[in-house]
C-alpha cells in the first residue's frame, strides 16, 4: 500500500470515527437529538445562545456521556498504541500491554484501596502506583549484568503477575460482600466513573506518545529485526527499547487505573491495524490509535445501551474481539505472518 | 565514498579495519586466542574455518556486538566499541543469514532500512534515498520482487534482499555471515554475483564461508581461522593450499587444477567409482 493511500485511509477512518462519536452521544436511556446536541455544544464553546429548557440534557451530556465517550477514545488509543509498541519491542505479534504486569499490579492497588479505603483513599492513584511498581519489579528482576533479554522480561512478567494475583486473592478473601463485588467489577473494566480528569490524564500521556512514536516509527521497524541488525543499521536497541517500553507502560498504567482491566484491545487492535496499514510503524501507530479509539467507543456504547443494566466493558471487548481474532488466525494468519 | 576510502587507508596502515590481538571467551571456553587481521579497502576477503573456529565471534567483535576481552578492533584508528551505533553504521554494513522477521515487511521496505544511518531525524526517505534503494534492488537482481512480502520469498531471494540492503547502506565495508550456506547452487551464484557488485562499487567486504571453492573462485583475499587462531592470510590462491586444507579438514579435501581454475573436492568422492 502506498503512503498516500495509507494517509487517505487514516483520514476516512477519522471522519467515520467523528460521525460515530456524534451518534454515540445521542444514544442512551435519555435521548438527545442532533439539534439539541449542537445547541449544547455550541453554548459550551461560546458559539451559540443556548437553551434553558435543555438543562437536564446538558447535565447528562457534559457530566456523563461526553467524558465517557472521550475516555473510551483515549483509553482505546492508549491500549492500542501501547500494544503496538510492546509488540515491536518484543518482536512478537502476540504480546499485549499487560504482559509486564501492569494489569495485575493495578488490580492489586485497586483491591487494596477498595478493601482498606481509610488507608488508601485514592483508588486510582494506588492502582497507578502499583501498576508502575509491578513493571519496575519485573524489569529489575529480568536485568542481569546490564542486559535485559526479552525472554527473561516476559518470564519475570508472568511471575510478578502471579504474585500480584495472589495478593488480589488475599484481598478478595478479606473483603466484605459489597467490596468483593466492587473488586470483581473493577477487574472486568468499565468507564462508568469517567470524568474529564481521567480524559485529561489519558490524552495528556497518550497524544504526546502517539506523536513521538509515530515520528520514530522507522526506528521501531528497525528494532523488530533484532538487536544485532538494529545496531548494524545505526540504532541503539537497548536505549530505544527502554524508552518505548517505558512510554507504553505509562500509557497502559494511566488507562488501567482509570478504566480497570479492559481485555483484548491492546492485543487485537494492532493486528487489525496491520491489516489496514501494513507493518510500517509510521502508519501503524497512528492507525492503531484511531482503530483502538473507534473500537472502544463502539464497545462502550454497546455496553451502556444494549441492556437496561450496564454490561462490563471487558466482557463486551472479549465477546466481540475473540471471534475477530479467530477469523484473523484462520483466514489471514498465514498471509500476514508467513507460515 | 572515495574520500572515505583514502582516509581510512591512510588511517591504519592501509587497512579499513584492523583487529589487533583480539581474545574472547564464552565462560571458560576461549574462542579467540589473539587474532590480528587487517581488512584492505575495495577487496573481497573470505574467512574460512571449520565450525567452532571462532569466525562468528570474530565478526561480532568487529561489528561491536561483543567487546573483546583483550586487544581491540580499530576503524580509522578508533576502537569500534567507542563509536556510536550510528557512526559505525555509516562505515560498516552487516549482512546476516536470511531469516524471517516477526512482521511482514515488503522487499522494498527491507532494503530501504539500509538507508537508516543516513536518515538522521527525518522520519521519511528522500527522493535520493528512493533512487538508491531502486538501484540496489536492481544490482541485486530483485527489482521485480520489490513489492512482495519478504517473509514469503524463498531463502535465496531473502538473502539477496539482505545483500541489497547492504548495497543501499553505502558503506566502505560490509560483513557477510555465511550468506550462501542454505541456498541451492544457482542462488549461491546469484548471491556471490550481488556480493561482487558490492566490491565493484568500491566497498571492502569480509565474508564467512564454508566452501573453499567459493573462496578460490570469488574472493581476492583469504584468511583462515582454526581453534581461535589465524592460520594464514593473503591472496586467496596462496592461502588455500593443500597443507592448509589438510590442517583444516584432516586430509579430506583434495585439490585439482584445470587450466587456470582450481577445484577442491572430497577424497571420499575418489572411492565412489
Amino acid at each position: 500500500m502506498t503512503f498516500r493511500r495509507k494517509i487517505t485511509t487514516l483520514a476516512v477512518l477519522s471522519l467515520l470515527l467523528f460521525a460515530f462519536w456524534a451518534v454515540s452521544l445521542r444514544l442512551g436511556d435519555y435521548g438527545i437529538s442532533f439539534g439539541e446536541l449542537w445547541t449544547l455544544l455550541a453554548e459550551k464553546l461560546g458559539l451559540g445562545p443556548g437553551d434553558s429548557s435543555l438543562k437536564v440534557h446538558g447535565i447528562i451530556l457534559f457530566q456523563a456521556r461526553l467524558p465517557r465517550a472521550l475516555l473510551a477514545l483515549s483509553a482505546g488509543l492508549s491500549l492500542s498504541v501501547a500494544g503496538a509498541l510492546y509488540q515491536a519491542c518484543f518482536r512478537n505479534p502476540l504480546v499485549e500491554p499487560y504482559i509486564l504486569g501492569v494489569s495485575s499490579g493495578a488490580a492489586a492497588g485497586a483491591a487494596l484501596s477498595i478493601v482498606f479505603p481509610h488507608v488508601f483513599p485514592q483508588g486510582q492513584l494506588s492502582s497507578f502506583v502499583f501498576a508502575l511498581l509491578s513493571v519496575y519489579v519485573t524489569y529489575t528482576l529480568a536485568t542481569m549484568r546490564g542486559e535485559t533479554p526479552a525472554v527473561a522480561l516476559v518470564l519475570s512478567g508472568i511471575i510478578i503477575a502471579s504474585v500480584f494475583s495472589a495478593f488480589v486473592g488475599v484481598m478478595k478473601y478479606l473483603a466484605m460482600d459489597t467490596q468483593l463485588r466492587e473488586i470483581t467489577f473493577w477487574m472486568m473494566g468499565g468507564l462508568y466513573y469517567a470524568s474529564f480528569f481521567d480524559v485529561a490524564l489519558n490524552l495528556g500521556a497518550g497524544l504526546p506518545v502517539l506523536l513521538l512514536m509515530s515520528l520514530q516509527g522507522w526506528k521501531l521497524n528497525i528494532l523488530t529485526l533484532g538487536d544485532n541488525e538494529a545496531r548494524s543499521l545505526g540504532i541503539d536497541p537497548k536505549r530505544f527499547r527502554l524508552a518505548a517500553v517505558a512510554a507504553a507502560t505509562l500509557l497502559a498504567a494511566f488507562c488501567v487505573s482509570s478504566c480497570g482491566i479492559i481485555a483484548w484491545v491492546g492485543l487485537m487492535v494492532p493486528h487489525a491495524a496491520r491489516l489496514f496499514f501494513g507493518p510500517d510503524h509510521r502508519a501503524l501507530i497512528p492507525g492503531a490509535a484511531l482503530l483502538g479509539g473507534f473500537y472502544l467507543l463502539v464497545c462502550d456504547t454497546m455496553a451502556r445501551t444494549l441492556t437496561a443494566a450496564e454490561i462490563p466493558l471487558g466482557i463486551v471487548t472479549s465477546v466481540t474481539g475473540a471471534p475477530y481474532l479467530i477469523w484473523l488466525l484462520r483466514s489471514r494468519g498465514r498471509i500476514i505472518y508467513g507460515g | 565514498m572515495a574520500d572515505d576510502l583514502s582516509a581510512a587507508a591512510s588511517g591504519a596502515g592501509g587497512f579499513l579495519l584492523e583487529a589487533r590481538d583480539v581474545e574472547f571467551s564464552y565462560g571458560a571456553k576461549k574462542v579467540l586466542k589473539g587474532v590480528s587481521l587487517g581488512v584492505p579497502p575495495g577487496k573481497l576477503m573470505g574467512l574460512l574455518g571449520p565450525n567452532g573456529s571462532g569466525k562468528t565471534t570474530l565478526f561480532k567483535c568487529c561489528l561491536a556486538f561483543q567487546r573483546p576481552e583483550k586487544g581491540d578492533v580499530l576503524l580509522n584508528g578508533r576502537s569500534v566499541r567507542s563509536l556510536s551505533p550510528k557512526e559505525l553504521a555509516v562505515k560498516i554494513a552487516y549482512v546476516p543469514q536470511e531469516h524471517r522477521p516477526a512482521f511482514p515487511y515488503t522487499v522494498r521496505e527491507m532494503v530501504a532500512m539500509g538507508r537508516t544511518p543516513h536518515m538522521g531525524m527525518r522520519p521519511t526517505l528522500t527522493r535520493r534515498d528512493g533512487e538508491i534503494v531502486d538501484r540496489s534492488l536492481e544490482l541485486a537482481g530483485i527489482s521485480s520482487l520489490a513489492d512482495e512480502n519478504y517473509n514469503h520469498l524463498s531463502g535465496g531471494q531473502r538473502q539477496l534482499t539482505l545483500v541489497a540492503r547492504a548495497l543501499a547502506q553505502e558503506t566502505s565495508l560490509v560483513f557477510l555471515d555465511e550468506p550462501t550456506s542454505s541456498l541451492d547452487f544457482r542462488n549461491q551464484m546469484r548471491v556471490w554475483g550481488a556480493v561482487r557488485e558490492l566490491v565493484k562499487k568500491g566497498s571492502g567486504a569480509v565474508i564467512c564461508c564454508h566452501d573453499p571453492n567459493h573462496i578460490l573462485w570469488f574472493c581476492d583475499e583469504a584468511a583462515v581461522l582454526k581453534d581461535g587462531r589465524l592460520l594464514a592470510k593473503g591472496p586467496s590462491r596462496q592461502v588455500v593450499t593443500t597443507e592448509i586444507l589438510d590442517e583444516l579438514y584432516g586430509g579430506e579435501a583434495r585439490k585439482f587444477e584445470h587450466g587456470d581454475k582450481i577445484f577442491i573436492y572430497p577424497r571420499s568422492a575418489e572411492d565412489k567409482d
